[in-house]
């Protein structure tokens, strides 16, 4: 009979140091996503920081050239936020596009970028998201103009410009190199707003991070290329200053959307920084995006 | 005076072309009354004319002071710039702290200096493309207030910091300067980056 007893302790050993280390992973999940989802900038757009909304808890008007966007409730919450959602779904709304009921989103949310990220750093996100309280709070309708709110125009939008597909590294270049330009490109989603876009709202390639006019909420974000005028002159230690501290290398410190940026980029390790400055550098020269005739100022 | 007579005498001289004497007489009876008419009518037209180009002349000078406080606090905007570029050399390597020391004595005397730079009318408003200050400073004027306050707070003690020679004190007083200070200012009621 003692064999049997201690196979039982045994067995229920077995199953609370299994939980014990579900949780383990679970904690650590969460703190590799609560790092994520500050270098993907989440809160920026979906906490209405500026009416005093609850983080997560979306509502934020982002006013662009096609209307305005309210973005969404990406809280916990099963009714109004994505508390419902499996990992599966989850990962399709970042890595497709398209909602868990099977609707294509507006390119407002980045996945344009977000297609780039590994499944375990969404997935960390996802878990980091469902640690944090709920918010019950309803998500508004967005106020697009026409044609831009027609929905299922999306299809045909995707197919014109949404390339679906994970970050490919270059063998050729350093490890901070690529892990740089994994942030660049996918997690941080710079391109997002320092590109301009056409009239059907695709980012205009060969003009990739050479700046915007009438980028959103009426910002110009500016050229981030090589460019002398741009960050041509600036060292790489410019750069990871400018992302921990908001200091330009004249001794001003960056307002505008960049500010909430900085909040976000602060967080982030020396290495990253130094690994997206490394990026950054090593990108080719372009010339500013040329004014349009209708921009803001 | 002397216009109403001008007059008088052009009703003269039509008055001789046609009937003298009636045209004479007419031109009596009328010089009087008329003359005087004429004389207010034009005299208000002159006081309003004149009243008008006051205005604008005000307006002018106005503007020419915006553009003045707009090119000044710009100035004074870089001139701090510069300062800011010793001090955070100083955080970074802890050596001409006497520099540092003079840099962020400009800061502090800049961050009491900022509530007189933005008068009402100097934003962008009435000189885009000019100037980046946004609508907000005015129409939040307690948000506005409030910021340059804690800049002001921020910039004091990164002063103690730097006078006591603590290097670490100081690395993150700048840091919290420009992010509750500068950026702050900057993320809410400046229009570009």
């Amino acid at each position: 009979m003692r064999y049997p007893a201690s196979a039982l302790l045994l067995a229920v050993a077995l199953i609370f140091s299994g939980r014990a280390v579900a949780a383990e992973a679970t904690a650590a999940a969460v703190a590799r996503g609560a790092y994520l989802f500050s270098a993907a900038d989440c809160a920026s757009c979906h906490t209405d920081s500026k009416n005093g909304g609850a983080p997560l808890g979306g509502g934020r008007a982002l006013k662009t050239p096609f209307g305005t966007f309210f973005t969404p409730n990406i809280s916990a919450d099963r009714e109004h936020g994505i508390g419902g959602w499996s990992d599966e779904q989850f990962i399709r709304a970042f890595r497709k596009g398209v909602s868990p009921d099977g609707r294509d989103y507006y390119p407002a949310f980045p996945y344009t970028s977000f297609t780039g990220m590994t499944d375990r750093d969404l997935l960390d996100i996802k878990a980091y998201i469902f640690s944090q309280p709920a918010v019950p709070t309803a998500n508004r309708p967005h106020d697009l103009s026409f044609p831009y709110n027609i929905r299922w125009a999306l299809l045909p939008w995707k197919i014109l410009y949404f390339r679906e597909g994970p970050f490919m590294g270059d063998a050729s270049r350093s490890m901070e190199w690529n892990r740089g330009a994994y942030l660049v490109k996918a997690v941080a989603h710079c391109g997002e707003c320092h590109s301009p876009r056409n009239a059907l709202g695709a980012i205009e390639k060969s003009r990739r991070l050479a700046g915007a006019w009438n980028g959103p909420d009426g910002m110009n974000p500016p050229n981030i290329t090589q460019h002398p005028n741009a960050l041509g002159k600036w060292s790489t230690s410019d750069i990871e200053s400018l992302l921990k501290d908001g200091i330009t290398p004249d001794g001003d410190f960056v307002g505008s959307g960049m500010k909430d940026v900085v909040a976000n980029t602060a967080k982030l390790t020396d290495a990253d920084r130094h690994a997206i400055a490394t990026f950054l550098k090593a990108l080719p020269a372009k010339e500013p995006t040329p004014k349009p005739a209708t921009a803001s100022r | 005076m002397s216009i109403g007579f001008r007059r008088g005498s052009q009703h003269d001289t039509q008055g001789r072309a046609g009937s003298l004497g009636v045209g004479a007489v007419r031109t009596c009876r009328l010089k009087g009354p008329k003359a005087v008419q004429t004389w207010r009518w034009k005299f208000s037209l002159a006081a309003a004319a004149a009243l008008a180009a006051g205005i604008a002349l005000m307006a002018t000078v106005r503007a020419d002071d915006f553009a003045a406080t707009v090119a000044d606090r710009q100035a004074g905007m870089k001139a701090m710039g510069e300062k800011v570029k010793v001090i955070k050399a100083y955080t970074e390597s802890g050596a001409s702290q006497a520099e540092a020391v003079e840099a962020v004595a400009v800061v502090v005397a800049t961050s009491k200096s900022i509530p007189n730079w933005f008068p009402a009318g100097s934003g962008l408003g009435s000189f885009a493309g000019k100037t980046a200050a946004k609508p907000d400073i005015w129409s939040d004027p307690a948000k506005f207030k409030a910021t340059i306050a804690t800049f002001q707070a921020d910039a004091a003690t990164l002063q103690k910091a730097i006078a006591a020679g603590d290097q670490a004190a100081a690395t993150a007083a700048f840091e919290a300067m420009g992010r509750e200070g500068c950026g702050a200012c900057h993320g809410a009621f400046r229009a570009k980056t």
